[in-house]
């Protein structure tokens, strides 16, 4: 009997396909629908910025300045930043503006002529480049790219490149190998990034300060520069500050290339690559120096490992005073003696069997950082009781007396044989990163800058979604805002240093937490000494003005009213509360001024060429503050009676934000090659240089006035209300393979399109295959109201081959009388969907979603497509993931994800040639209605280190063993046609995404797609360890980064219903199949009761272990790879071609359903995938 | 209810900004004779265009022409084509074909049409050698040619004539494999190539083995070498060419699919379908704008020999005069 069982694969594979997600704009989660746009045109640019419709609105955004200002500076650009590479873009670009948020922003994408960046600059920006306008900074940072990007491309800017890839399965996926190649322009990093910092210091708007060289000296003088391979590929680098040393160090070879070869090297490297594709890119150095690019880098290093150890032997001739890092016990690398110091620097320091100097360095590197990497502000409270430092967006307090940090007393308590790490009451209450934070004078209790979501964190309240990561943000904005919370009194503990450590459970809240009201978009809060006022920083257009406020919210006073893109850098209350001493950064000049609390009125204490910032008022009355006066940032003090400046610290790093403590002992953070780290000073080891003649404290008022008066004008640059200009359309042209049988190999070409305008509201792709199977699919994406609107089509069509087998007289075991014929067949499906959807928070999403969908087909004799059947359904789909998107480790660890999903459907069966009926399981089945449920689970678990575990465990935590749990299940309401019913089998992700290497594959013992059945219950557990981090080895174009390894199995089934098997309760329809008389007398399967008579099994099995290779490829393209095998333990029987032989047993089987004859055997899938992702 | 009023609203007017001419482009030359053999990089190029061939007859296997019984036979290509310099050495294209064919049987009383998409071609050219001012380019071409059309009868029975629906694809795919060059010597311009056409096999519906009473057979049309030689002059915005074409093909075959990758070691070899064809193609170009031009042209078989594959005018064309026109739009 001839049965076209075989078109439930596409149509599976296709409805996997169309299940959108919810698009997050580039930036924001949000869409913003409370905005206008406008935009500001200029010779060369557009310049777009957001402006609320209502003048009332809470949060009242219009970055109009910041957009005025974006239209000069980029004007004044263009022709410098042109010159450079000699190419001078005829089409406008477009900078779009955003200030939706608090944090800091930049990109390009130049193909698109499109740049994006924040008027914010964010709390550390200033720290890491040093005193430049943000603007300047960020824009001529971005064009650069835009130029240089652009000037060096080989390919079209229509394309990112072209997409190359197949996917061969043998029979039904014993072995499924795929593989994927994007090739496109291969430049390594340094050159991006560092190159876009040099053209603009070439330009004329950047330059080296000390900023930078700090970040590059102490990387030199750690040992922690990028490697000559590591320095090339921007995928999955991600030790501290990797990021900041490709642009660093990038900048710093070019200007080293400058001296020795020209200005213009840099761009001629660039340049090269335009003539013509070049595999390595590399070789286009040495065509333009003569030297290769390996030998480059080594002279490079070789010449800042020179420059920077003269530069420490200088500071340490004049006497090096660097405090001690604020940690209670003396760490592996400061070693006492000869066997400490083999610890820490044998190579086989933290693991067996993997071995070698490389990995223990890395290991060096990674226990340097684990002490700290982002700490700010560190500070004692008045009373001596408190210590407290913001630790990566956490402020650590400890109550702890002085006397117990090593870095004041000079004694390791651990060498006295003390362990003071948990000794006292300690707490970690959550701040916005970087940011500064205070005590509150006389009370247990902090001013914190937290966020508008911090009642998630902070309160009682909080309780539900704390726990759930369940929270309701309806009008997208979480901006900054100052919060009061009172520091816990919990227990008192033992004072006594001896204490052997007392474990504390994480806080639930912080009763009496509360936000300080009219704070938004607060920053660098300083308490009065009375305890009654903050006054601090407030956010508006790029620009930061002076506030104080009670702490109830009462009595808000503007001190400052800059519109210009003025910056400050803290302030501080003197102590006896009628003064502020503020670090405003205007018109290039960063000083420090004196400020009138209650008039504003302000006297600069300095006006010179260092940057001056940080300032803290001590209770002696002298000024701490920091300073790049000698090329490298210092603590000094400035006692406003003798008017004496005097340097405290020498340090080699660079020490910022000072304070002292009751005692009179310096707290700074010092910038190291691993980090921001909590320092301290013991006040008799202060350096106490005299400096004062470095600084110019002889202030002219009236250049003071000028400068302060001095307003830009920019009236010249109108608004005009946002036209919706678009992108310029680009696409991958994508060439792929693929076979539907042994001997039907498929060529497709076509291409990936899309298009969009530039503040994302309205989007569209289309992506197109032709071949002799086709597929085309189109999208438009509405995201300019609440909920974004998705309307997605896709229409596919296959030809398949394929065999079927006769058998004359019905029985199987006669085979003389069975004949193959080859066959030849023709599917069709078209979908089309709409889908709602709307993110209340990062991780938690919902949407509602309609869709609808036909399917047919077509044989030799069928003039027509023949529908087969239509199916539409409506329902709800819920997500919820703390796993990052944008987390792309081979070896994800503690996350968890959830999808539920609801939906009601309809179906009606239409094939005119079957009566427009089915059977399935035993049941006539025409138009019918269902509901369904359908839920997944994941659960990523790192193995734990607790200390009572047994060591073996405890090793397996410190390795990164992670253990993922997966569950998978699922009902549909009634019997329905073997298209609704859920699938299963192993999947590769060449079709079906990187999702698909998850361990609960659907049974990767299992054929591809062999499993069906109206409920569904899955569990998959997958132990995962990484074989080789760091792997950092660049052969050819590709870049290998990680090995992980997989060991995982997984137990369920599909189970469905069942025809009655009493003759009188059914008859055989025209195929043999089993139709009931009654509906009741089909029965359902009861999961892990029954055994599911589709596949023939109880219990489905399956064990398997996979090899992830994590990879990049021409230096900018992944290139993740795999090789997994799986077993299945179990036979299974189901529709069609059930051993993949490509020909269908035809011959009725013993049981007398509509399932095939055939049966699959206990066997090995195989699954690769070179560069697919996972 | 909400939904509706708010894409109302947001759609104001785009802008065209997006479309601006970039500055990475490829010149193009307004004088056809000075274009190379691929187009520059940055450029798409949308051909829309359309082929009419009436036919009366057909070339015997004798390279005799013969006429049809009372039969006329209408088949017309419309087709859209795609270039995209992606490169400045190289280019992809595309070739989306539609027909609409009409098949009068006066004398049976027939009159069968059908209208669908064809077989689908793309490919892949590369310069290796360019030169301007003189224009000398030399590429190579790599192409495909997918059964993308329909390939179903839907009835075996009475012959072309009483089909239901004409087949509009081989069923198979092919490989083209070219080399190419341009040469211009101021206002003309000659160019010429060779390319080898491999024919991939493949059960198709349209195909009845009988032998082994398979529901459908495996076929293969015999590959084929073709050669062409163009001069072209130059008069103001206009080029006027003439295209030679000498094309050999080799027998087709048939049968059954063996085992493995490449299953044709059970195809059977159909003697007496190879032959030769000598095809004269004149054409004209004319240069609008640099973003328009429009091409005349005809293709005149000259000679040929019948491969008996009637109707699959791709690989066993019918004898008459082909009619194109297509207008190049260019971004």
């Amino acid at each position: 009997m001839l049965r076209s069982r075989s078109v439930v694969a596409t149509l599976a594979l296709t409805s996997a396909l169309w299940s959108g997600a919810a698009e997050a704009k580039n930036v924001f989660l949000y869409n913003h629908p409370d905005l206008d746009w406008y935009s500001i045109e200029t010779e060369h640019f557009v310049v777009h910025y957001p402006q609320s419709r209502k003048a009332d609105s809470p949060h009242y955004v219009s970055a109009e300045w910041t957009a005025k200002k974006s239209a000069k500076i980029a004007e004044e650009m263009y022709p410098r930043m042109s010159a450079e590479f000699n190419y001078y873009i005829k089409e406008k670009v477009h900078i779009v503006i955003v200030d939706q948020g608090d944090e800091l922003t930049g990109f390009t994408v130049p193909q698109w002529d499109w740049i994006e960046i924040s008027a914010n600059p964010g709390v550390d920006f200033y720290r890491q480049r040093g005193r430049m306008d943000w603007l300047p900074d960020v824009l001529v940072h971005e064009y650069a790219h835009v130029v240089s990007l652009k000037a060096q491309a080989s390919h079209a800017e229509g394309a990112f490149g072209t997409l190359i890839g197949g996917l061969y399965q043998d029979g039904i996926s014993n072995t499924a190998t795929g593989a994927e190649l994007l090739i496109g322009e291969t430049d390594p990093q340094f050159w991006v990034e560092g190159g876009a910092e040099y053209w603009s210091d070439n330009a004329g708007y950047n330059w080296w300060t000390p900023s930078r060289d700090m970040h590059i000296r102490t990387t030199v003088l750690s040992d922690r520069i990028l490697n000559y391979t590591e320095w090339q590929t921007q995928v999955q680098q991600t030790d501290w500050g990797d990021g900041e040393r490709w642009y660093q160090e990038g900048y710093s070879f070019a200007l080293y290339l400058r001296q020795r070869f020209g200005a213009d090297t840099y761009a001629k490297f660039g340049l090269r690559q335009a003539k013509a594709w070049q595999f390595n890119w590399l070789h286009g150095v040495e065509e333009v120096t003569g030297v290769k690019a390996e030998d480059l880098y080594n002279d490079w290093v070789a010449y800042v490992t020179d420059k920077y150890n003269k530069q420490y032997e200088a500071v340490k001739a004049e006497g090096e005073v660097n405090g001690r890092e604020m940690l209670l016990t003396r760490p592996d690398w400061e070693y006492a003696d000869p066997a400490g110091r083999d610890k820490w620097l044998d190579p086989r320091r933290t693991r067996k069997g993997i071995t070698g100097d490389d990995m223990a360095r890395m290991d060096r590197e990674r226990a340097q950082d684990r002490t700290g990497t982002w700490s700010m502000g560190s500070r004692y409270s008045d009373d001596g009781k408190w210590y407290g430092s913001n630790n990566r967006a956490v402020v650590s307090l400890r109550q702890l007396p002085e006397e117990a940090w090593p870095a004041f007393s000079g004694v390791n308590q651990g060498d006295l044989g003390n362990s003071v790490q948990d000794a006292y009451n300690s707490y970690g209450i959550p701040n916005v990163f970087m940011a500064a934070w205070d005590f509150i004078p006389k009370q247990d209790a902090v001013v914190i800058v937290g966020s508008e979501s911090y009642a998630t964190a902070l309160t009682e309240k909080g309780a539900f979604s704390r726990h759930t990561g369940i929270t309701l943000e309806t009008d997208g904005y979480d901006w900054n805002e100052l919060w009061v919370v009172p520091i816990p009194q919990d227990e008192e503990k033992d004072k006594n240093l001896k204490f052997q450590g007392i474990k504390h459970k994480p806080r639930e809240a912080y009763h009496g937490a509360r936000p300080i009201p009219n704070t938004k978009r607060a920053s660098e809060p300083s308490v009065s000494p009375d305890g009654k006022k903050v006054a601090y920083l407030e956010y508006g257009d790029g620009t930061l003005n002076v506030v104080t406020i009670n702490l109830d919210g009462s009595d808000k006073k503007h001190l400052t009213n800059f519109e210009d893109g003025t910056w400050i850098q803290r302030l501080d209350w003197s102590p006896d509360g009628s003064k502020l001493v503020v670090a405003i950064f205007r018109n290039f000049q960063q000083d420090l001024y004196l400020m009138d609390p209650s008039t504003g009125d302000v006297h600069a204490l300095m006006w010179d060429r260092w940057e001056d910032m940080d300032p803290y008022w001590a209770k002696d009355g002298k000024i701490y503050f920091s300073s790049d006066r000698s090329g490298i940032f210092n603590v000094y003090r400035y006692d406003l009676e003798n008017k004496k400046i005097e340097q405290i610290t020498n340090v080699i790093g660079g020490a910022h934000a000072p304070s002292l403590t009751p005692e009179g002992n310096l707290l700074f953070n010092n910038y190291t090659a691993f980090g921001w780290k909590n320092y301290g000073l013991s006040r008799g080891d202060f350096f106490l240089k005299d400096v004062t003649s470095s600084f110019n404290l002889a202030v002219d008022p009236a250049v003071v006035k000028q400068s302060w008066e001095f307003r830009e004008d920019l009236s010249a640059f109108k608004p005009e209300k946002y036209k919706g200009d678009i992108f310029a359309p680009t696409g991958i042209p994508i060439i792929r393979m693929s076979n539907d049988s042994l001997d039907d190999v498929s060529i497709q070409a076509g291409a990936q399109v899309s298009v969009s305008d530039y503040t994302e509201d309205h989007s569209v792709f289309f992506y197109g295959m032709a071949g002799s199977d086709m597929l085309f699919a189109g999208g438009y994406t509405y995201a300019g109201w609440y909920p974004t609107f998705n309307i997605f089509g896709y229409h596919g069509e296959n030809k398949i081959n394929g065999g079927y087998l006769l058998d004359d007289d019905g029985n199987p075991d006669t085979t003389a009388d069975q004949a193959n014929f080859q066959i030849r067949n023709q599917q069709y499906v078209n979908v089309g969907s709409l889908d709602v959807s709307y993110p209340w928070n990062d991780r938690f999403n919902t949407s509602l979603y309609w869709s609808g969908l036909e399917y047919g087909f077509k044989g030799g004799s069928d003039s027509r497509y023949q529908r087969y059947m239509v199916n539409t359904e409506a329902g709800l789909r819920v997500n919820f993931t703390n796993i990052a998107f944008a987390s792309r480790s081979s070896n994800p660890r503690g996350g968890r994800n959830v999808d539920l999903a609801l939906a009601h459907g309809f179906t009606d069966i239409v094939y005119e040639p079957y009566g427009g009926h089915s059977v399935d399981d035993g049941q006539l089945l025409d138009n019918y209605h269902y509901n369904k449920i359908e839920a997944r689970w994941t659960e990523q678990i790192p193995m734990p280190t607790w200390d009572w575990l047994p060591q073996f465990i405890k090793a397996a935590g410190d390795r990164r063993h992670t253990i993922q749990l997966d569950f998978y299940g699922g009902a549909v309401d009634r019997n329905v046609d073997s298209n609704d019913e859920f699938r299963g089998g192993g999947q590769h992700p060449y079709y079906q995404g990187s999702d698909s290497l998850r361990p609960n594959t659907l049974f990767a013992g299992y054929p591809f797609y062999s499993l069906s059945g109206e409920t569904m219950g899955i569990l998959s557990v997958a132990y995962r360890f990484p074989i080789r981090r760091q792997l950092n080895r660049k052969i050819g174009p590709f870049y290998f980064y990680d090995v992980t390894a997989q060991v995982m199995g997984t137990a369920g089934n599909f189970w469905s219903y069942r025809a009655p098997e009493d003759e009188s309760d059914y008859y055989r329809n025209a195929f043999g199949d089993r139709v009931a008389y009654r509906e009741q007398d089909v029965r359902r399967e009861i999961p892990f009761m029954d055994y599911a008579y589709k596949n023939g099994n109880s219990m489905l099995y399956d064990a398997g272990a996979e090899l992830r290779v994590g990879a990049a490829i021409f230096n900018n393209f992944s290139w993740d790879s795999f090789f997994r095998v799986a077993y299945g333990f179990n036979r299974i029987r189901g529709y069609g071609d059930v051993n993949g032989d490509d020909i269908q047993d035809t011959t009725d089987n013993a049981i007398g359903d509509e399932l095939s004859n055939e049966t699959e055997a206990p066997g090995f899938r195989f699954y690769i995938g070179l560069g697919t992702g996972w | 209810m909400l939904l509706l009023p708010a894409l109302i609203s947001s759609f104001a007017p785009a802008e065209a900004a997006g479309f601006e001419v970039k500055t990475m482009r490829a010149p193009l030359s307004a004088s056809e004779v000075e274009r190379s053999l691929i187009i520059g990089r940055g450029w798409l190029e949308f051909g829309l265009g359309a082929d009419v061939k009436f036919a009366n007859g057909y070339w015997d296997q004798n390279g005799k022409a013969q006429d049809f019984e009372g039969a006329r036979w209408l088949y017309t290509t419309e087709r859209i084509g795609i270039r995209y310099g992606i490169t400045r050495r190289s280019e992809f294209y595309w070739q989306v074909p539609f027909h609409y064919v009409q098949l009068t049987n006066e004398k049976l009383g027939t009159n069968t049409s059908d209208f669908g998409l064809g077989d689908m071609h793309f490919g892949y050219r590369f310069e290796w050698f360019r030169k301007d001012a003189p224009l000398t380019s030399v590429v190579t071409e790599l192409e495909m040619k997918v059964p993308s059309g329909s390939e179903a009868p839907a009835s075996y029975i009475g012959g072309p004539n009483t089909v239901e629906s004409i087949v509009l694809s081989t069923g198979q795919p092919d490989l083209y494999i070219g080399l190419k060059a341009k040469q211009q010597l101021g206002p003309v311009a000659i160019s010429g190539g060779a390319t080898y056409i491999h024919r991939f096999s493949a059960v198709t519906q349209f195909t009845v083995e009988v032998e082994e009473y398979q529901f459908a057979g495996r076929f293969r049309p015999g590959d084929e070498v073709r050669v062409n030689l163009e001069p072209m002059v130059q008069l103001g915005p206009v080029a006027i060419s003439a295209e030679g074409v000498f094309g050999y093909r080799l027998n087709a075959a048939m049968g059954t699919t063996s085992k493995g990758i490449i299953p044709d070691a059970n195809l059977d070899p159909i003697l007496g379908t190879n032959g030769w064809y000598l095809d004269v193609n004149p054409g004209i170009v004319a240069h609008i704008t640099r973003g328009f031009d429009v091409d005349l042209g005809a293709s005149i078989p000259i000679r040929g020999e019948d491969l008996a594959f009637w109707p699959l005018e791709e690989i066993s064309p019918t004898r008459g005069i082909t009619g194109s026109a297509t207008l190049e739009l260019r971004y």
